[in-house]
């Protein structure tokens, strides 16, 4: 039993370091284009900025406007929206690269055999080869300021428990979007050509609609943004629960009446709530499902892969 | 389907085991008609393509193996499947005594693969950098690499390419790099498919060298496919064919002109214009006096060309017949072009 534990604990010890060693190359990769070609990466760097505050501007400015949309004040909202940045930022800096993030693309170019010719486990060049920390950054380090402002404005004092709680929300919902692309790609496997595109799609659907409050839509139209197309998981829920929000109840718990924050007790249930706060259950179920859908089906995809071959080849955004 | 090598006992030198594999893909054929519309949503018409077709073939560690064949025949498929990409319908396959299915990671450590058309260096960083990329990916020792990588630079001339970018190098620099950077982990198996598409003079004369050179000594196992002919010729001891998926042959390259018989080439030049009708005109009435031909391929002002074949007429017999003829200077002797050898057996194949 000894023997069995000690050879997984050293297999996992390997397998971290291996990451770790995958990780450094690929950040090397991005520091030297940043020293080499400075002008352009600090260029990119300033675009994603604009990008990532042009993206939410408009639901931002309506708060800003009505003071209040979907049972959200504008500093809830400016939260949300900070949170949503920090998703955005997670999957730029650390899946975007060699299209990662967007696999429909190399699935269906026919890449995946570069990926098969390395001696290193699939899922283990998934993690680490998107891996951008320099030119990747502006999306995460804009969406840290927001959260940092919209905090101090909420008059939240984070512990360290809440912060903690704040880094597995957010790789739920980088998990989230992540697994819904992977699910969708998998269609590229037996499409390679109608579905190269297709985790294009399904990202900008969730950076379009992942910034919109959805307290103010029906029950039932919740539920299924939470639950069918689990766009409310990648922002609005998480920053909820965190803020402790209860308008957004019906999601699958029913709580206390409360139309604002205003100084909250962060993470805990809040005063007053009359049944458990389960949000947090829910994502946490819903990422496990869909992380365990995205697996099953890729994998899946994968074996359908070696079995039939890719029928195109193209070099398009491999490696450059 | 002749002079089939089959050897299924499996040694501890085999390098790659093929045993009677066979690969087969699923086309879906769609007529384009409105007719057809419902079927082709319903019920597609499936067409099944045999690209490899019970194949079974044995390579040593240390051959340098030829792998040619017609388009489509099976060659890329047979890399495919050798190097973990593709797996078989049926059959086992065995590379370096690992299955590419089930040990795909340990195999790769030990094997390095270059597709002619695909690149593995990153487009926008100097290939310095993709190398140092391979070194972390392959978990490559400090001290092999440092070797191997002063080894690819001096015999493959990167020295002056190290630090451009890959996206800047031309074809047949690209390839280099590309070949330098599969053999920086000192694999003991290289596929290598079509490396030399595309490539100048120049730039295939470096790879050929290259290549006999590491297989000489290092003793790395080579198998390479190509469509041409007599650079296969120039690197490899061994050839195998494949025609529909099967092997149509396997053996040497001496062994593969016997099929179509021992042809030969000879090459007259006369002195002076005007002799050629009169040289062509005896040749032929000497040869046909003694129950004899050849064939004329090509004749100018000053010169002609004849194919015989030596089963039939020995080369000696030949130059006795040509000695007696007046005003010829110079006598060229030629084997036939595999190029020439192969394309007929291609031909006969497809018959």
């Amino acid at each position: 039993m000894t023997g069995i534990s000690g050879k997984g604990l050293c297999f996992a010890v390997s397998n971290i370091k291996r990451l770790i060693q995958l990780w450094g190359i690929s950040a090397k990769l991005d520091l030297l284009w940043f020293l080499r070609d400075t002008k352009y990466c600090l260029m990119t760097m300033f675009a994603d900025v604009v990008a990532s505050l042009s993206s939410f501007v408009g639901v931002f400015l309506l708060a800003e406007r009505f003071g209040n949309i979907g049972g959200m004040n504008r500093d809830q909202i400016l939260f949300m929206l900070g949170y949503a940045s920090i998703v955005n930022g997670v999957i730029t800096m650390c899946f975007s690269m060699n299209n990662v993030a967007w696999i429909s693309r190399p699935v269906g170019r026919g890449q995946m055999d570069h990926k098969l010719i390395q001696p290193v486990p699939l899922w283990m060049q998934l993690l680490t080869e998107g891996f951008i920390p320099i030119s990747g950054s502006s999306f995460l380090l804009c969406g840290i300021g927001i959260t940092c402002y919209a905090t101090g404005r909420l008059g939240l004092a984070p512990g360290l428990l809440w912060i903690l709680l704040f880094i597995v929300l957010i790789i739920c919902s980088v998990a989230i979007i992540l697994g819904c692309s992977y699910i969708a790609s998998s269609l590229a496997f037996y499409a390679p050509v109608a579905a190269e595109e297709i985790s294009t799609t399904v990202i900008a659907l969730f950076n379009d609609l992942m910034i919109f409050p959805l307290g103010g839509l029906s029950a039932v139209l919740r539920m299924a943004l939470c639950t069918v197309v689990p766009i409310g998981l990648a922002a609005w829920l998480p920053a909820n629960f965190l803020l402790g929000q209860s308008g957004v109840a019906q999601v699958g718990v029913v709580q206390a009446d409360a139309t604002h924050v205003g100084a909250i007790q962060v993470g805990a249930p809040q005063a007053g709530a009359t049944q458990p706060d389960l949000r947090g259950v829910i994502i946490l179920i819903m990422t496990i499902a869909v992380a365990m859908l995205a697996a099953t089906s890729f994998r899946k995809g994968m074996k359908y892969y070696v079995k039939r071959g890719s029928t195109r080849y193209h070099d398009r955004g491999h490696r450059s | 389907m002749s002079n089939v090598v089959r050897q299924d006992i499996m040694t501890a030198d085999t390098a790659v085991n093929l045993e009677d594999v066979s690969k087969e893909f699923t086309q879906w054929q769609r007529s384009g008609k409105f007719k057809d519309l419902l079927r082709n949503l319903v019920k597609p018409e499936k067409k099944v393509v045999k690209a490899l077709d019970h194949v079974s073939l044995k390579v040593n560690q240390g051959e340098f193996v030829a792998y040619a064949g017609a388009n489509g025949a099976g060659k890329s498929t047979t890399i495919k499947i050798l190097s973990g990409i593709l797996q078989p319908t049926s059959g086992a396959v065995t590379v370096l005594g690992m299955s590419p299915e089930k040990s795909r990671v340990e195999l790769m450590r030990r094997i390095g693969v270059v597709f002619g058309q695909r690149t593995e260096l990153w487009w926008d960083h100097p290939i310095s950098v993709s190398f140092e990329w391979k070194k972390t990916v392959w978990n490559i020792p400090r001290e092999v690499y440092r070797r191997q990588l002063e080894m690819v630079t001096e015999l493959l001339d990167l020295g002056d390419l190290l630090n451009t970018f890959a996206r800047e190098l031309s074809l047949g620099q690209r390839m280099r790099a590309d070949l330098a950077m599969m053999l920086l982990h000192n694999p003991e198996l290289i596929f290598l498919d079509e490396p030399t598409l595309g490539l100048d003079v120049l730039a295939k004369r470096q790879m050929i060298n290259f290549l006999k050179r590491i297989n000489r000594e290092q003793g790395t196992t080579i198998i390479v496919t190509s469509h041409d002919m007599d650079d296969l010729e120039e690197m490899a001891q061994r050839i195998v064919l494949l025609s529909r998926g099967q092997i149509a042959f396997d053996g040497s390259f001496d062994e593969l002109r016997q099929l179509t018989g021992s042809l030969c080439r000879i090459r007259l030049v006369f002195q002076g214009a005007g002799i050629g009708e009169n040289v062509h005109g005896r040749l032929a009435e000497l040869l046909n006096g003694s129950g004899k031909s050849a064939r004329l391929l090509a004749a100018n002002h000053n010169s002609c060309e004849y194919e015989f074949d030596t089963a039939e007429i020995s080369v000696k017999d030949m130059l006795g017949q040509i000695a007696q003829l007046d005003g010829i200077v110079d006598i060229e002797i030629n084997k036939a072009p595999i190029e020439q050898i192969v394309a007929e057996l291609y031909t006969r194949w497809r018959g």
